[in-house]
């Protein structure tokens, strides 16, 4: 009798959880109650809206029609089918919920003092939909609080620009980002990229393409006084610029004398060139010297659609 | 026409040779997406190199080049002549990942800006039990192991073996 009693208790911490009236996505998977400190939940959702991604989150009960913003970034999980995202919708969700943490506005929350639960919402791609916000409670044990590290805080930017879980910064497609991250705890981070439309290396991220997104990680292992946390910040792409290698093109040229302009842009598209002035003549690739004066050479290249803008520039040449 | 027998008598006094590859065509085709894949000669002999380049690929997917057996539509290309192998000219296949997995570094060489990739590549005759003079055989891209069944990213340019 006494170990059924048990098993009853452990089912009920299983049980399905109420999911919100309107919402489309089921959620189901636990434990939800009496919670350790740090405990790990598995979810599973079924009914995946077919409109975009969730977004998973550590919240305070919302206490009115907003959403809850006294939230856990360190637990928050993106689940879509998009690359970068935390978990496929299909998958086994492991949630990281804390008893206590702090909000992005500096605030403590501690769970065992307030009510705190599971938020679900739409992601980024559909910001403004409720219909699938939903809150599902959670209940942690009082006592241990001192077995509680608060989890490491990192600050992150690329090329100067800082990063935000929130707010994803704009890269260009091969514009090199210097990234610059440090950790309260002053542990040795680690990086990686989770989108294979950017490469990190050495601390530098490149954009492989000129749409979509990235997600750049950084993990703290912590310290003894400060919890490891891995932070996932999500980069928005743009299409880049396409150049030319100034170098390679001749500044001076004395009456008389040709020279060949390289042909091909820092992308690889064939360059056209130009002259608007009367102390040159360009034909194909070649300049020719006429006369003493500043030869204005125009050079434009083709653009690649959602890749990078062509080339358009001025070169100018001073014949002698 | 009077010319005609001086030139002869000039090139077998001179050694002088017309290009072997005079005849050589290069052939560029286009994917689905824009990008273009160029080899310098589709008329080739056992063992010698042609250039192949590859321009506007999408830098986000490994690609494999090599020497493939051209197979029945909607299928993977194989079987491919050579393997990985970084000695330079003249090898019978590439791996082309600008974000390949860890055990990749160092194997993979990454694209040029613009999607770009050139290389030598030594065309066998033979593709293990294959003969290409026998069977239809292509210079041919496609998808990395990390996306083995996605057919979307092949290309192929076919070669003929004199």
């Amino acid at each position: 009798m006494k170990k059924l009693i048990v098993v009853f208790a452990v089912l009920a911490g299983l049980l399905v959880a109420p999911t919100a009236a309107h919402a489309q996505a089921k959620v189901v998977g636990g434990p939800l109650n009496n919670l350790a400190a740090s405990p790990t939940i598995h979810l599973m959702i079924s009914d995946f809206p077919t409109k975009g991604g969730l977004y998973i989150l550590q919240c305070t009960a919302p206490t009115g029609p907003s959403r809850p913003t006294a939230c856990n970034d360190v637990a928050q999980l993106w689940i879509s089918t998009q690359p970068g995202a935390n978990f496929a919708p299909s998958a086994d969700i492991v949630f990281k919920p804390t008893a206590t943490y702090k909000t992005r506005a500096g605030e403590e929350i501690d769970c065992r003092k307030v009510s705190c639960g599971i938020y679900l919402r739409y992601d980024h791609t559909n910001g403004t939909d409720f219909s699938e916000d939903n809150f599902i409670a959670l209940s942690f044990k009082s006592g241990d609080l001192a077995q509680v590290k608060p989890a490491d805080e990192i600050m992150a930017s690329i090329g100067g620009v800082a990063l935000s879980q929130s707010k994803p910064i704009t890269l260009a497609y091969r514009a090199p980002g210097l990234l610059i991250a440090s950790a309260k705890s002053g542990a040795a981070l680690t990086y990686k990229s989770f989108a294979p439309a950017c490469t990190l290396e050495n601390n530098i991220v490149i954009a492989l393409k000129g749409k979509g997104a990235c997600d750049i990680a950084v993990t703290s292992p912590g310290n003894e006084s400060f919890g490891p946390i891995t932070i996932h910040y999500p980069i928005y792409l743009k299409p880049g610029n396409d150049g030319i290698l100034h170098k390679a093109y001749p500044t001076t040229l004395k009456v008389g004398k040709s020279a060949s302009l390289k042909s091909d842009s820092l992308f690889g598209e064939k360059l056209k060139f130009k002259s608007s002035s009367k102390a040159c003549s360009v034909t194909g690739n070649k300049v020719k010297a006429l006369k003493k004066g500043s030869c204005s050479i125009s050079i434009s290249g083709a653009s690649v659609l959602d890749l990078f803008v062509g080339v358009k520039t001025t070169h100018k040449i001073t014949i002698q | 026409m009077r010319n005609l027998p001086k030139v002869l008598i000039l090139s077998l006094l001179f050694g002088i040779v017309l290009p072997s590859d005079s005849q050589a065509t290069s052939k560029t085709i286009t994917g689905t997406t824009g990008q273009n894949l160029t080899i310098s000669s589709t008329s080739v002999t056992n063992n010698s190199v042609i250039t192949v380049t590859g321009k506007r690929f999408d830098e986000s997917v490994g690609l494999y080049l090599a020497i493939c057996v051209i197979p029945k539509k909607g299928l993977a290309p194989t079987p491919c002549g050579g393997g990985v192998n970084k000695a330079g000219i003249g090898e019978g296949s590439f791996w082309i990942s600008s974000n390949p997995p860890p055990y990749g570094v160092g194997l993979a060489d990454p694209f040029k800006p613009g999607g770009r990739f050139t290389y030598k590549i030594r065309v066998p005759r033979k593709i293990g039990d294959f003969d290409c003079k026998k069977v239809k055989c292509a210079v041919t891209v496609r998808a990395d192991h990390l996306r083995s069944t996605d057919r979307s990213f092949d290309l192929s340019v076919p070669i003929t073996f004199k």
